[in-house]
């Protein structure tokens, strides 16, 4: 059986951090930014191939250490990296389970907790440790409720520690949030 | 009474050494029970193919198998490189057929489990991918004149009966009958029993395990569970993820490249015969599979199926060209993850640094995945 453990949070970027991977300019702001470093990497944690954190970091076990406890949020309300946006996920139905569809859904608020509606989003993810990204590719949909939107279609191959960024673009204000789940 | 007292005491002091050093822990055990073919459901419903489940039709596949007909020569069949007596797979690094093949032929025994058909999952049901090598001037090469020509002669009773007439004046459909009737006997296969099965089952009731894995074995067992990290992509009843992964296997020296799921797309989407195509059986023609396809991104490039490691002892050489003779060499292969820092290579690997003696562990417990037999879905066995 397999558990959704929980989601995380993650740890706020550091306004230096963002300042260069980020980009402002009105006119690419909806466009996804370029990763800096590849996806679910914390930024204490040097990204590098040859680094030796970020070979621990791709270890067995890693997600059971306690450097993964402390960089890894698993909380499923986020806030953005740039703070613009806030966001929970919860999923509808069953629990996951590995190769089955998963249905979600995703609120988006601003930080005074106005409903977001009608931003365009961009979903993507993968498994950090292993490199690769999600193997389906999830579409999403406006839900009932303002600033809910449903997301369909994700799927999760493997056990271990998957990521999922979701890009928020409303009026020209674009963001990055990050969801950490743990599949057991 | 009293005199008892410390002698219970010291046995109870004595308790924790009288426990085996090798014990295994509630975590592994769910593991490992996981694992076992007991908890393998029979193969997932096809809707698909409306045939999929029908004894007849299974009896029309089974002949249309091994018939020699189904080639342009009349040398050939599904079961030259599906050979049942080598677990369904040829022994060969890539089949030969008519010509050559570019990839190893896959064994049979778990396909209708599986979503997705082909090394890199070019076909998203069983009877599409038997439409494949059919025509396939390197494979059997058969024409639609030569099918139609072969149904009359030999299946004419067998394809009013299952399929009506329909299929007799269309080719496409005919072909995919065909292919339908080959599913419904592939349908019929079952990996057997193991003896990691019975050791699975034997700790699962706590009875003693003696008699099944040796101790070089079980450390092997532990070695997949744990310091290997096989269980990420090989899990479940059928040791598979069913994903595709990219592992470092996409290039070969003076072979040219094979990008696996990246240029399986094409060819998927663009097919008569896939799930969204016109001989699907299903009236709800739910898709969700193709609906919510990766179609592209960078880790489709060099990516290929999981395969099961059912039998896996049994249906050398490995990997999608063969290009590793021995489970030796693919399990150095792993443990040295080649291409992780060379910039022309990717890989999702990474270096294991297991010695020696635990590769010959692993691949000890590997070999214990294997029972030389096939099962069928009605209990018999061969």
């Amino acid at each position: 059986m397999l558990a959704l453990a929980a989601l995380a949070l993650g740890a706020a970027c550091s306004p230096a951090d963002t300042a260069t991977s980020e980009p402002t300019s009105p006119a690419t702001a909806t466009m996804p930014p370029p990763e800096a470093r590849p996806p679910g990497i914390p930024p204490s944690l040097k990204w590098l191939p040859e680094s030796p954190r970020y070979q621990y970091a791709r270890r067995a076990h890693y997600e059971s250490s306690l450097e993964f406890r402390k960089h890894v949020d698993l909380a499923t309300r986020q806030v953005s990296r740039q703070q613009h946006y806030r966001a929970e996920v919860r999923q509808r139905g069953e629990p996951v389970s590995l190769n089955q569809f998963q249905s979600w859904v995703l609120k988006i608020e601003t930080p005074d907790g106005t409903p977001v509606s009608g931003a365009t989003l961009s979903i993507n993810g993968g498994m950090p440790q292993h490199g690769h990204g999600m193997q389906s590719t999830p579409r999403y949909k406006a839900g009932a409720a303002p600033g809910e939107y449903l997301i369909d279609g994700l799927q999760f191959s493997m056990p271990g520690w998957w990521e999922m960024n979701v890009f928020i673009s409303k009026d020209k204000v674009g963001d990055t949030v990050t969801f950490n789940f743990l599949l057991e | 009474m009293h005199c008892l007292r410390p002698a219970a005491i010291l046995l109870l002091a004595l308790l924790p050494w009288s426990v085996p050093a090798q014990e295994w822990g509630d975590a592994d055990r769910a593991r490992i029970a996981s694992l076992a073919l007991r908890q393998l459901p029979p193969p997932p419903p096809n809707p698909g193919n409306r045939v999929a489940d029908d004894p007849l039709a299974a009896a029309l596949g089974q002949r249309l198998f091994f018939d020699t007909g189904l080639s342009r020569n009349g040398k050939f069949s599904c079961a030259s490189c599906h050979i049942p007596g080598r677990q369904f797979t040829d022994g060969l690094p890539t089949s030969r057929a008519l010509g050559k093949v570019e990839r190893n032929a896959p064994s049979l025994l778990t396909a209708a489990w599986h979503r997705w058909q082909f090394w890199d999952g070019r076909a998203d049901s069983l009877w599409m991918q038997a439409t494949v090598p059919i025509l396939n001037p390197q494979e059997l090469g058969q024409s639609a004149a030569g099918l139609r020509k072969l149904v009359r002669l030999r299946y004419i009773n067998e394809f009013r009966t299952l399929f009506g007439e329909s299929g007799l004046d269309d080719d496409g459909r005919l072909l995919s009958d065909i292919g339908k009737a080959i599913e419904a006997y592939e349908r019929t296969l079952r990996p057997a029993a193991t003896r990691f099965d019975a050791f699975a089952d034997a700790l699962a009731a706590g009875h003693p395990t003696a008699g099944t894995l040796s101790g070089s074995e079980q450390a092997g067992l532990r070695l997949f569970l744990g310091k290997g990290q096989c269980l990420r992509c090989h899990h479940g009843p059928l040791l598979t993820s069913e994903g595709f992964q990219n592992t470092g296997t996409g290039k070969l020296p003076r072979r040219p490249s094979d990008h696996g799921r990246a240029v399986a797309i094409e060819p998927l989407l663009e097919s008569r015969y896939n799930c969204q195509g016109p001989y699907n059986d299903d009236p709800a023609h739910a898709c969700p599979h193709l609906e919510f396809l990766r179609s592209v991104g960078p880790e489709l490039r060099g990516a290929f199926k999981v395969p099961s490691l059912r039998e896996v002892a049994n249906t050398a050489p490995y990997m999608h060209d063969g290009r590793f003779a021995t489970l030796a060499a693919v399990l150095d292969h792993y443990n040295r993850a080649p291409g992780v820092f060379e910039r022309s290579g990717h890989t999702e690997l990474f270096p294991l640094a297991l010695t020696p003696p635990e590769l010959g562990d692993l691949e000890a417990f590997l070999r214990s995945l294997s029972s030389g037999h096939i099962a069928l879905q009605n209990g018999a066995s061969r």
